[in-house]
């Protein structure tokens, strides 16, 4: 196990060196002008402009640059924005908590809902509940991030006024209509994935054996098929996490959160490479963190994984 | 001599989306008390679905149960699920043709049969684990201490038919249902694991329903066998007397295309044409279109079970003279 884990780990360093310098190499192949960020596109002198490039290394090599941004990186040290005129680390430490607590609680509220709702679906497959569960999550499959966060702003911010239609930092509240639009897709997905290994695994041999020797029906269900589905679950909830990352982006937008996605859409928009570069690292080194972490637990979770 | 188990006229349709298909047309069996009783029959028969309908385990939403099921005098088709998933298990339990998958396969052996010895009886952790260990080294799988604790993919397919039949006995049930608890084995194997069954039949005074395809099965284990054709049972009979004389012309054309019968160099007795599909109800003998004995009579109505000597009984207008060599 603890091999594995090595083995995994050293996967993952490499996999970072790759997409260090992807990042690097595909925010400098953006068309746009830094400089003229920085200076908000006013007219300045030549010699400005060249001392600006000069302090933000832009005037050196490609090369040269990537092992200067690399070095800091590893030294965590992420650089300075271009436009915040500060640490790229500040500002993604100033944002982090908002993205971070969105996804978990968007996450958390999807599984949540995905696994009784697919389990549900399943047990009563064909029905009518099972039906309407199953159109209701098709449209939320259907239902872009953006679209559902609007449509939910203008039904339950809005309209109803029951939850606030801006985010302001102030509690759990103000998070539970953005973190319902970023969960609505991962609910539909991982409540499809569900129903259908649920399915599958209630119709197996083993579970004919579980019925044959008199266990309860809802021990059946929990302990012997929803046991044995959960790999493939955990597979798609893993990847969909992953989405979320992204999604929040929109989210955050749509509700002027100010978290990371924010922060990303702005530096984009400003060429500025250190934040773009900075977030974007973040993002798939979290991704791959889940990566490791669901490998670990199909380990612990089925023994013909573990024992290999 | 009461019967443990009684079957009449167990009728079975399941809801397909061709139509409704009859699987069971009234099927008669009885099962008495500490006896191996084969049922035998190509496939498609029913065999499996009798015995999967003693202890209700089709789909209620897609089949429909008619008839009567009697279990030392109660009726099952009437039981509550609640009462009926007390019953599996403690009263009845069943083992199955595939154990590599009847297994689960994230469960450690030892759990699995812990675990439902602990719904039946409530015993602590403790206890039932002690019994799982009991219970391994009674089907032979030892050291039981160590083995308890694997999993299902860690043991060959003859033990994990060992581990399901450790399982099946933990209650001390009356009745086993065993379909075809040796298909999937290799023929060593399978000798062992009927010996095993035999063996706790005679000590636990357990009875044994042994369904199967293979008559030689029947031969060295079966007291007494059923043969059913077409979603019915045609003949039951004491297994030698059935086996030297079959009344009915189906089962003795079924011993008869056993390989090994016939003279060294002859050809495989076969039986022409092939079973009726099961979308209609059956009329008159499910048999009669491929029976060389049949009469225009054969086709008109369906034969009742009729006592041709002794206990023996066979659904057939003329059955055939148990003296008289067959000619099919």
């Amino acid at each position: 196990m603890g091999k594995f884990v090595l083995k995994r780990l050293g996967q993952m360093v490499l996999v970072l060196i790759a997409v260090s310098v992807l990042i690097f190499a595909m925010v400098r192949i953006t068309p746009s002008d830094p400089v003229a960020s920085m200076t908000n596109g006013k007219n300045v002198s030549e010699e400005t402009k060249q001392e600006l490039r000069e302090h933000y290394h832009l005037d050196k090599s490609y090369p040269e640059q990537y092992v200067i941004w690399i070095t800091g990186v590893l030294q965590g040290d992420f650089g300075e924005s271009f436009t915040y005129k500060q640490d790229v680390d500040f500002l993604i430490g100033e944002r982090i908590g908002t993205t971070l607590s969105l996804v978990l609680m968007a996450g958390l509220l999807a599984i949540l809902i995905a696994i009784p709702v697919g389990v549900i679906s399943a047990v009563k497959m064909n029905t009518w509940l099972d039906k309407l569960l199953s159109t209701l999550t098709l449209i939320f499959v259907a239902s872009p991030v953006f679209l559902t966060a609007l449509v939910l702003m203008l039904v339950f911010a809005l309209e109803l006024k029951w939850f606030p239609a801006i985010y302001q930092g102030n509690g759990i509240r103000e998070m539970i209509l953005p973190a319902i639009a970023l969960a609505m897709n991962m609910v539909a997905l991982t409540s499809r994935i569900t129903r259908t290994t649920m399915i599958e695994q209630l119709n197996s041999d083993y579970i004919r054996t579980a019925t044959a020797k008199g266990l309860p029906r809802g021990r059946v269900i929990i302990t012997y098929a929803l046991k044995n589905a959960l790999i493939p679950i955990i597979t798609v909830t893993s990847v969909q996490i992953g989405t979320m990352l992204v999604g929040a982006v929109l989210v955050e937008s749509v509700f002027a959160m100010g978290g990371l996605g924010d922060l990303l859409i702005s530096g984009i928009k400003a060429a500025d490479y250190p934040v773009v570069q900075g977030v974007t690292l973040l993002m798939v080194t979290i991704f791959l963190v889940i990566n490791l972490l669901v490998d670990i637990l199909y380990a612990v979770l089925d023994p013909r994984i573990r024992m290999k | 001599m009461d019967n443990l188990l009684e079957i009449q006229n167990l009728t079975v349709e399941l809801m397909s989306t061709r139509g409704i298909v009859y699987a069971l047309s009234g099927v008669d069996l009885a099962v008495r008390p500490g006896e191996i009783h084969g049922i035998v029959g190509e496939s498609g028969c029913g065999k499996s679905m009798t015995a999967k309908s003693i202890l209700r385990l089709h789909n209620p939403q897609r089949s429909r149960m008619r008839g009567s099921i009697r279990f030392e005098g109660r009726e099952l088709l009437d039981l509550s699920n609640r009462e009926m998933e007390k019953l599996r298990g403690t009263d009845i339990s069943m083992i199955f043709q595939d154990p590599m998958t009847s297994l689960n396969p994230i469960m450690t052996i030892g759990g699995q049969i812990a675990d439902m010895y602990r719904v039946h009886t409530g015993a602590g952790k403790a206890e039932a684990w002690e019994k799982a260990q009991e219970l391994l080294a009674k089907v032979g799988i030892e050291p039981a201490s160590k083995r308890c604790k694997q999993y299902p993919f860690e043991l060959s397919g003859g033990m994990q038919q060992r581990v399901m039949i450790a399982m099946a006995i933990a209650c001390s049930p009356k009745l086993l249902i065993a379909d075809e608890p040796t298909t999937a084995l290799d023929v060593t194997i399978q000798a062992q694991i009927l010996e095993l069954l035999q063996q706790l039949s005679a000590d636990m005074g357990m009875s044994i329903l042994l369904i199967t395809h293979n008559f030689g099965v029947v031969a060295e284990t079966c007291d007494r066998v059923s043969v059913m054709y077409a979603g019915k049972v045609v003949e039951t009979g004491d297994t030698r007397e059935l086996l030297q004389g079959a009344s009915h012309p189906y089962s003795r054309a079924l011993i008869r295309s056993i390989p090994g019968g016939g003279a060294k160099g002859s050809r495989l007795e076969t039986i022409p044409g092939s079973p009726p599909a099961l979308f209609e109800p059956p009329l008159s003998c499910m048999f009669a279109p491929r029976c060389p004995y049949a009469e225009e009579g054969c086709l008109k109505a369906y034969p009742a079970m009729a006592d041709c000597g002794g206990g023996h009984l066979a659904a057939c207008f003329k059955p055939l003279d148990k003296e008289v060599p067959a000619h099919v």
